[in-house]
């Protein structure tokens, strides 16, 4: 059917949206008016919206019961500080021993991370790994060369082009999934990997990492950002791998919690 | 007690618990497996609070944390004990609380016979029917929390509310095979 200045035909999203209360008045009364001359069709999608009416009020029913202690906010705050105090706790304990044993590994390396200072990138690894952000975090079409459901060829792709073992780290606890990769070319023609993860909103996270054997950095976090993009990075030298973890307009302290985990899996990983 | 910015963070998150337990319950259709996805997303939710684009909406990000977990099928049930006793059971909510009133009872049935169809769609349509039909988000909304394009949410919706038609009609002969979106004429 057509009307007089309304070019469009009733189509399935417009009965969709009948059912479901949105059309606006004009299309609304094209589609009534539609309904007339196809009864049968209708007579089917009054009923889906009775069916609708159904769900609602079959769902609705148990909507004024309390909601029980254990999904209280508060209660789920207090048993996660709880929680946290015992790994601090833990923390605390193994960096302490480690000290008196004469040095300071991994696990300390949390209580180390420099404070306040903001250290724009000059290291060209840094430099890649936070413009290599920029260009395909942004990208909604391709962020990704492969993607996760190839994670096993993809991490056997890059380490065969790093010539490194590698894994990709899990961040789902910390509600990142791995979205996949891409193998891009460092400043000095090294091979690099870059993997991109994808938090709870959708919002991109990447990890970058080649070869670098420039000295003056160790595996301590420095921290490193483009302050007029707001993309920022925590990253760290390892025997000889650069590592950064980048972010877009992610608090500092959440984007350095994504790293100490990066870092704890790569030091596993290595460990094995 | 909770600081200011916990203060704010519960302030947005406690509004939507009702509605994530429905939408937790009618996905898994056991209470206390429910509570525990909802648990489990809130926990995450929490954990996460500071990856959150500031300007997304809170009520989507929280279905799409509860959504996620329930595809992946990371229940982690039994983790730490119930604090609620086990008074709940699966069709408790559809008893007939006064078997006097008829319409109340007619009601009822018809519920009924709604929620055990709707168990009966494939898991992709029940998500789409429940996002868009019950929980009120927009088709956009819907297609962006469930990461697909709006175009495969109305085709879910579509043959998701013509098979639960049918499956309530009666209709023995429901097709899985009923041809994607079209424009009718």
């Amino acid at each position: 059917m057509t009307v007089n200045g309304d070019p469009l035909p009733v189509g399935e999203d417009d009965l969709q949206g009948w059912v479901d209360g949105r059309l606006g008045q004009q299309r609304n009364a094209l589609v009534e008016a539609w309904f007339a001359e196809n009864p049968e069709t209708a007579a089917r999608f009054r009923a889906m919206a009775a069916q609708r009416h159904a769900l609602r009020a079959a769902l609705g029913e148990g909507q004024a019961e309390p909601v029980p202690a254990r999904l209280r906010v508060a209660n789920l705050l207090a048993a996660r500080r709880q929680a946290r105090l015992h790994g601090v706790r833990r923390i605390a304990a193994v960096a302490a021993w480690l000290v008196i044993g004469g040095g300071l590994g991994w696990a300390g390396h949390g209580l180390l991370v420099p404070q306040g200072a903001a250290v724009t990138a000059t290291r060209p690894m840094v430099a890649e790994a936070l413009s290599a952000h920029r260009v395909f975090a942004a990208d909604a079409v391709r962020p990704v060369e492969v993607a996760a459901a190839q994670e096993a060829q993809l991490v056997g792709w890059l380490s065969s082009r790093l010539g490194r073992p590698l894994e990709a780290p899990d961040l789902a606890q910390l509600g990142y999934h791995l979205l996949g990769g891409r193998l891009l070319a460092g400043a000095a023609g090294d091979p690099a990997a870059q993997l991109m993860y994808a938090g709870p909103g959708a919002e991109r996270l990447t990890v970058y990492l080649r070869a670098d054997r420039a000295g003056g950095a160790g595996p301590e976090f420095r921290f490193a950002e483009v302050p007029a993009q707001g993309i920022t990075a925590f990253w760290w030298v390892d025997r000889g791998f650069g590592f950064a973890v980048a972010a877009e307009g992610l608090e500092r302290l959440a984007l350095q919690r994504v790293a100490e985990s990066v870092h704890r899996q790569v030091a596993l990983s290595q460990a094995l | 007690m909770m600081a200011g910015g916990e203060r704010a963070m519960a302030a947005l998150i406690e509004p939507h618990i009702p509605a994530l337990r429905r939408f937790a319950w009618a996905l898994l259709r056991d209470r206390t497996a429910a509570d525990d996805l909802v648990q489990d997303c809130l926990e995450r939710a929490i954990s996460s609070w500071h990856f959150r684009r500031h300007e997304a909406d809170a009520k989507a990000w929280l279905f799409a944390i509860l959504h996620n977990l329930f595809r992946m099928g990371r229940r982690s049930a039994s983790r730490r004990g119930h604090a609620l006793p086990l008074d709940e059971q699966g069709d408790e909510g559809l008893q007939v609380a006064d078997p006097t009133a008829d319409q109340a009872a007619e009601h009822r049935l018809i519920w009924r016979d709604t929620l055990i169809a709707l168990e009966a769609l494939p898991e992709d349509q029940r998500v789409v029917l429940l996002l868009v039909g019950v929980e009120d988000f927009s088709y956009d909304a819907a297609a962006q929390l469930t990461g697909v394009p709006v175009g495969t949410v109305m085709s879910r919706l579509s043959r998701g509310r013509e098979r639960l038609r049918r499956l309530i009609a009666g209709d023995s002969t429901v097709d899985l095979a009923r041809p994607p979106l079209r424009r009718v004429k």
